[in-house]
């Protein structure tokens, strides 16, 4: 779990750094596609609804991830 | 200490960076709306309700209505209302002299939101305010968020922190009303969460999420039944006061070529339930023109159940904490599906509404069938539509 939390905390400093490509934003057609957001789409919202209810782990995807029902 | 050091040194350059030649990207001036709708249906044997065993049929009908009013290009406001109308075999049972039918409730909920943006500096912050209620529960929220994103647009950093209060209005199982007792009918979840996502180059970007959630208050479900192997007796679900979450999670996506993208998840979650799970995705949406696009999903779910779980007769009276909830159980679970997405460049239709131009602009469908290896299947349809004013 250590190394875990080491590698997320790590990796994004890393990726950072050594990112040799800062694009442009009329490069980014592709970047800027809809089915290229990093973000949940919102039709998947009902979908990680349920799954927050049906499985014990939430959370770290835009969705529900404890309070405001009285689900697990 | 030292890591921390190290990253402290690379954050602050980052956080402040001038950007005297970029400018963050402006609001469109176009209202948006998103009216969503599902359909849910689940089947099992495993009830918390009747103690781990029993059906677990339940329907649910789900819609919400989203939508952004930009006030200016820094300036917009978000309100967000829904309602979710289920019927539940299980919860039936919570009182075995009422009649066969099911069970039905609806939850309603609303959410208002504000964004300020400073398009000179990249920052965006903002707060919301939502409440939700169901027959036995209600819930009031509020929360802040800030991100700021440099490096001409390619990097983000952004935090959130929300905070649910709430209150159960607890319904105990009929044989149990007269005697039970619960320390508490309140709840409360705090959430704190970071993202940081970069763009790695002309076809892919990822990001980074952490987050820590604490809860307090009775965060058992009151019409839960716990049955025990030493006595010929039960008692409602009993679970610690306090719960800590922590997920961590990575998605990268990448755009192969002008027909295929790939969409990919991972997370590792943890708490102090003793629940450790791994989830992992993968969606390939694919190109059909440039108004058509199908993508088939796939995700794999795999936990460790909590240290208070048992199934249907076998915790000991003696314990503390306990639950037959098969949710908090070990477990393994697969959901696929497809979504479709219609998005004509020029929209499906036009009309006149209030004096305002309105554009139906696209519509998206998904379906997906979930399986548990604890029995449980279920299947979910949901629909999106959109609308520009």
């Amino acid at each position: 779990m250590k190394n875990i939390i080491k590698l997320i905390i790590i990796t994004p400093v890393v990726l950072f750094v050594t990112s040799s490509c800062a694009v442009a934003p009329y490069q980014k057609m592709h970047i800027n596609e809809k089915d290229m957001v990093l973000s949940q789409k919102k039709i998947v919202t009902f979908e990680s609804n349920f799954q927050s209810y049906r499985e014990g782990a939430s959370g770290a995807n835009g969705g529900k991830v404890g309070g405001g029902c009285g689900c697990n | 200490m030292r890591l921390i050091a190290i990253i402290v040194v690379f954050l602050i350059p980052i956080l402040t960076y001038s950007q005297s030649e970029y400018r963050m990207k402006g609001n469109d001036k176009a209202i948006d709306v998103n009216f969503l709708a599902s359909y849910y249906q689940q089947e099992g044997n495993n009830s918390a309700v009747e103690g781990g065993i029993g059906t677990e049929h339940l329907i649910d009908g789900a819609s919400m209505l989203i939508v952004n009013i930009p006030i200016d290009s820094a300036k917009s406001l978000q309100i967000t209302v829904g309602a979710d109308a289920y019927t539940s075999a299980s919860t039936d049972m919570i009182d075995a002299r009422m009649s066969s039918a099911s069970v039905q409730d609806t939850r309603v909920y609303g959410n208002l939101g504000f964004t300020q943006k400073d398009l000179g500096k990249g920052l965006t912050y903002g707060g919301r305010v939502g409440f939700s209620n169901e027959f036995d529960y209600t819930s009031i929220n509020g929360g802040l968020n800030f991100a700021k994103e440099w490096n001409q647009g390619n990097t983000e950093l952004s935090f959130q922190a929300q905070a649910f209060i709430d209150q159960w209005r607890p319904y105990f199982p009929i044989e149990l009303r007269r005697t039970v007792t619960i320390p508490t009918n309140k709840r409360s979840s705090y959430n704190l969460s970071a993202v940081f996502s970069q763009v790695l180059n002309k076809q892919m970007q990822i990001a980074i999420s952490a987050e820590a959630i604490y809860m307090t208050g009775l965060l058992s479900t009151p019409f839960h039944r716990v049955y025990f192997s030493d006595m010929n007796t039960l008692d409602i679900e009993r679970l610690p006061q306090s719960r800590l979450k922590i997920p961590l999670s990575v998605q990268f996506n990448y755009f192969i070529s002008d027909r295929f993208i790939l969409r990919s998840y991972y997370r590792y979650y943890e708490d102090d339930f003793g629940i450790k799970a791994h989830t992992a995705s993968l969606e390939l949406p694919i190109k059909i023109n440039n108004s058509i696009s199908i993508s088939p999903f796939f995700r794999y779910h795999t936990q460790e159940g909590s240290i208070y779980f048992a199934p249907y007769k076998t915790h000991l009276s003696t314990e503390q904490y306990y639950t037959s909830d098969f949710d908090l159980s070990t477990l393994k679970s697969k959901h696929m599906g497809v979504a479709f997405g219609y998005y004509p460049v020029y929209g499906l239709a036009h009309a006149n509404l209030l004096n305002r131009q309105m554009s139906f602009k696209s519509i998206e469908f998904r379906t997906a069938y979930y399986m548990r290896n604890t029995g449980l299947n279920s299947f979910i349809g949901s629909v999106n539509l959109q609308f520009q004013f």
